[in-house]
């Protein structure tokens, strides 16, 4: 109970804040001191904040420790911009001897995304917010990047055994409190919680660079990215059809061509970038995505939630079919348009009533829907309407059969018993004829076992986690 | 001696009517019943002449004095004004006096209780087919029947086939015979009903059938006491041409049952002769209901010695559309809540 408070006020926190920080508490003892975070108010933890700065730089031993991987850091990239600082501050000196590796990683997605990183280790147990300490200690050092000052932190305290990130400027839009709490949730917490704290922070600095990444595909128009202008043409028009297609059918549909999938295959990017889709709306997209995937070679189309099952392997396959006869030839536009149109037409068409879903264990996954949703389906099945029509007229034809009576008498009523005589018979022989015919092998016109029900949309899991259908081909 | 004839009670004079369900006379008055002997005793100088009486202008009730509204053919019936079973004695005379007679076995209320249930079933039927008045207007007829005794002779001839088929490698063989089948061979039919009323419906009279002969009877003129009754209007010969066809209908058939190991056979020529024809008169009950619907004559017969049902009913449009609407619904209601409960 205690533990759900906590999650609470920590959620009311970050909305009262309005500020991109999440806090996911390991101790439940935690909570009375989180509440008092929310009620302390401004000039007390100014102070609080100044009282620890001091005493971090009274511990001289941290200090020195972090002096002496900055230096570090500095001697590796000499050629830094001017202003570099380090980014990890390991307080509680519990990364080990390869924090360099880290530095390097750190000023590589630095370089490339245009992001700073800072990573906070601390073990003093501070009455006041670390929050608002480690703002100030990021504000105060220089660090983010452009204007807007734009970059991620991320703070393991072990003392309250609690890890947190807040992001600044640009980079609280590409990791918003959904991608946060979806870091958490991975293998961050996982980690730190066994106390690999090195670990830790590799796999977060992996989650930056994931994000970051995916993020830096994501242009101007919301649906359709198209970062190394492969696709060209007029990419606003296939923004506003596929916005209009998607709001028709409440689904959401997108397009991404890229030459470069960051060493992944087509089907997870397809999938990674669905599910960071999902993230960053912050709502649960459901609906499909067409993957131009120049480094692979390949089309991939990935569906999600109601996409899958509206969009099975049948009618991927085929839309595949339609794309890649453009899409081989170099006509990227005109495979996106085709895209486009086959999706309309089976959002049109609805989900198909012999619909299931089959996973990689081809086990087949009966996902229980609620009755409302049989019924939805019900009334846009055809058969639902022709059936009883054909069994109206069926019962009132019968009903109608004018059973005037029936003759119930023969001959043999009246005939008088023995006196049939049969005076003579004959069966003369006429004629035969002969005709061949080929004989008619059935067994040859037995299907090949492969093709499978029409029905089946075969699933996948995300390396979130998440159900994903999908069909490819390649170019 | 009057042309008109009228049973009555041998104790208190009033009309007396054939009850089906006692097989005997009853006097709806004083509730005396009467066996046949006791009535054919009571008014055996009324033998039927053999010779054909004159048809009258006119035949008034010996009731109540008041003319008898008949058309040409009805012998048997009620006077309007008194309402009494009236027979007119002319017309069961001479050639047109019957031979035997089915006697009732159903009443006027079991007919009644059968048409009800009848038309229950008959959901298109327009309303006024169930009304009261219209199971009240149901009426026990004795109608005019020959019944025909012959011999037939006669052949049947066509073209039989076998068929035989194997398989050799990939071929399949299909080997047709074809043979000239003929059957000649003769027989007795007895007692064919054939309706002599131009009124009814061959075809309706032939689903009543069949009659159970056992119960027949030498025709009496007292089993027509209480009921209408009809006198021929089609003679011997024209009903015997009916018959034959009838017969060789049924001869044909006979024939084609002896034609047997064929896969199929197709009568080309068939040929028959009568003989030794000969019919009798007889009078056979039945309870009719017509009704004029919409400028159309709808008959509903029933045997009224076996209870067997024939008739028709028009079809109202608007019922038949309102059920289909309805069945409709159901069903769709059924694959709509009921599909999706299952899917």
């Amino acid at each position: 109970m205690a533990k759900r408070i906590t999650v609470f006020l920590l959620i009311a926190f970050i909305f009262i804040c309005n500020t991109p920080l999440l806090v996911l508490g390991e101790n439940i003892d935690n909570s009375d001191e989180n509440s008092s975070v929310v009620s302390s108010d401004a000039n007390e933890s100014q102070d609080s904040t100044d009282d620890i700065e001091d005493d971090a730089n009274g511990d001289g031993n941290d200090t020195d420790n972090t002096q002496d991987s900055t230096d570090n850091a500095e001697g590796d990239d000499n050629d830094e911009p001017e202003g570099y600082v380090s980014n990890i501050a390991d307080y509680n000196n519990t990364l080990g001897d390869n924090i360099d590796s880290l530095q390097i990683r750190i000023n590589d997605i630095k370089y490339q995304y245009n992001l700073d990183v800072l990573i906070f280790t601390t073990n003093v147990a501070y009455d006041i917010p670390t929050r608002e300490y480690v703002d100030n200690f990021y504000d105060e050092n220089g660090y983010g990047i452009g204007d807007d000052r734009s970059g991620i932190i991320l703070v393991l305290d072990l003392e309250a055994g609690q890890i947190w990130t807040s992001a600044k400027g640009n980079a609280s839009t590409i990791f918003n409190d959904a991608v946060q709490l979806e870091m958490y949730n991975g293998e961050l917490l996982e980690s730190f919680s066994t106390h690999e704290d090195y670990y830790t922070v590799l796999e977060f600095l992996n989650y930056v660079e994931h994000y970051a990444h995916l993020d830096s595909k994501i242009g101007t128009n919301k649906n359709v990215a198209d970062p190394d202008g492969i696709i060209g043409g007029d990419i606003y028009a296939l923004q506003e059809r596929i916005e209009s297609i998607g709001s028709k059918h409440a689904l959401d549909f997108f397009i991404l061509a890229t030459d470069n999938v960051n060493g992944k295959t087509s089907q997870q990017y397809a999938d990674d970038f669905l599910d960071y889709m999902s993230l960053r709306s912050d709502k649960d997209v459901e609906g499909l995505l067409l993957l131009i995937d120049l480094d692979n070679q390949n089309l991939w189309i990935s569906s999600v939630g109601k996409g899958i099952d509206t969009y099975t392997d049948e009618r991927l396959d085929s839309m595949l079919d339609d794309i890649i006869y453009y899409a081989a030839d170099g006509y990227y536009y005109e495979a996106c348009e085709s895209y486009l149109d086959n999706v309309d037409h089976y959002a049109q068409l609805g989900v198909p009533y012999d619909q299931y879903q089959q996973d990689e264990h081809d086990e087949v996954i009966y996902k229980k829907p609620t009755y409302f949703e049989k019924l939805k389906l019900q009334v846009t099945n055809p058969i639902t309407y022709i059936l009883p029509v054909i069994i109206g007229m069926i019962i009132t034809l019968i009903a109608s059969l004018n059973q005037k009576g029936r003759v119930t008498v023969s001959g043999a009523t009246y005939e008088e018993q023995n006196s049939f005589f049969l005076a003579d018979q004959y069966d003369t022989f006429l004629r035969k004829t002969v005709t061949t015919a080929k004989r008619n092998t059935s067994s040859s016109n037995k299907s090949s076992g492969s093709g499978g029900s029409s029905g089946r949309s075969s699933t996948h899991k995300s390396s979130s986690g998440r159900t994903h259908g999908g069909r490819g081909r390649s170019l | 001696m009057s042309s008109v004839k009228k049973y009555k009670c041998l104790h208190c004079g009033a009309g007396l009517e054939f009850s089906p369900s006692d097989q005997s006379w009853k006097c709806h008055y004083c509730y005396s019943d009467f066996s046949i002997e006791e009535v054919e005793n009571a008014y055996d100088e009324d033998e039927l002449p053999d010779e054909d009486q004159p048809e009258l202008d006119s035949y008034s009730c010996n009731s109540c004095g008041a003319e008898l509204i008949a058309d040409d053919t009805i012998s048997a019936t009620f006077c309007l004004y008194c309402k009494n079973p009236t027979i007119i004695k002319n017309r069961f005379s001479g050639r047109f006096k019957p031979q035997l007679v089915i006697p009732f076995n159903l009443t006027k209320e079991d007919a009644q209780k059968i048409y009800t249930k009848w038309i229950k079933k008959r959901i298109f039927a327009p309303k006024e087919f169930k009304s009261k008045d219209e199971v009240d207007k149901i009426t026990g007829v004795y109608v005019p029947y020959w019944l025909f005794d012959c011999e037939i002779e006669g052949m049947i001839e066509g073209v039989g086939t076998k068929v035989r088929t194997w398989v050799t490698g990939d071929l399949v063989y299909t080997e047709t015979s074809y043979y000239n089948v003929l059957r000649d061979g003769s027989c007795r039919y007895n007692l064919l009903p054939i309706d002599g009323s131009k009124k009814l419906d061959d075809s309706i009279m032939e689903k009543i059938e069949p009659f159970d002969y056992k119960k027949m009877e030498k025709f009496s003129l007292p089993y027509m006491s209480g009921f209408m009754a009809e006198k021929y209007d089609v003679d011997s010969d024209e009903a015997s041409i009916s018959m034959k066809k009838r017969v060789q209908k049924f001869h044909e058939d006979r024939l084609k049952g002896t034609v047997k190991g064929y896969n199929s056979f197709k009568v080309k020529t068939s040929d028959a002769r009568f003989n030794e024809i000969d019919e009798q008169y007889a009078m056979l009950p039945i309870y009719l209901l017509v009704n004029k619907h919409k400028g159309k004559d709808h008959v509903f017969v029933l045997n009224g010695q076996t209870g067997k049902v024939v008739g028709d009913t028009p079809i109202d449009h608007l019922r038949q559309f309102l059920f289909f609407g309805a069945v409709t619904l159901g069903s769709l209601l059924i694959t709509l809540f009921g599909g999706a409960l299952i899917g």
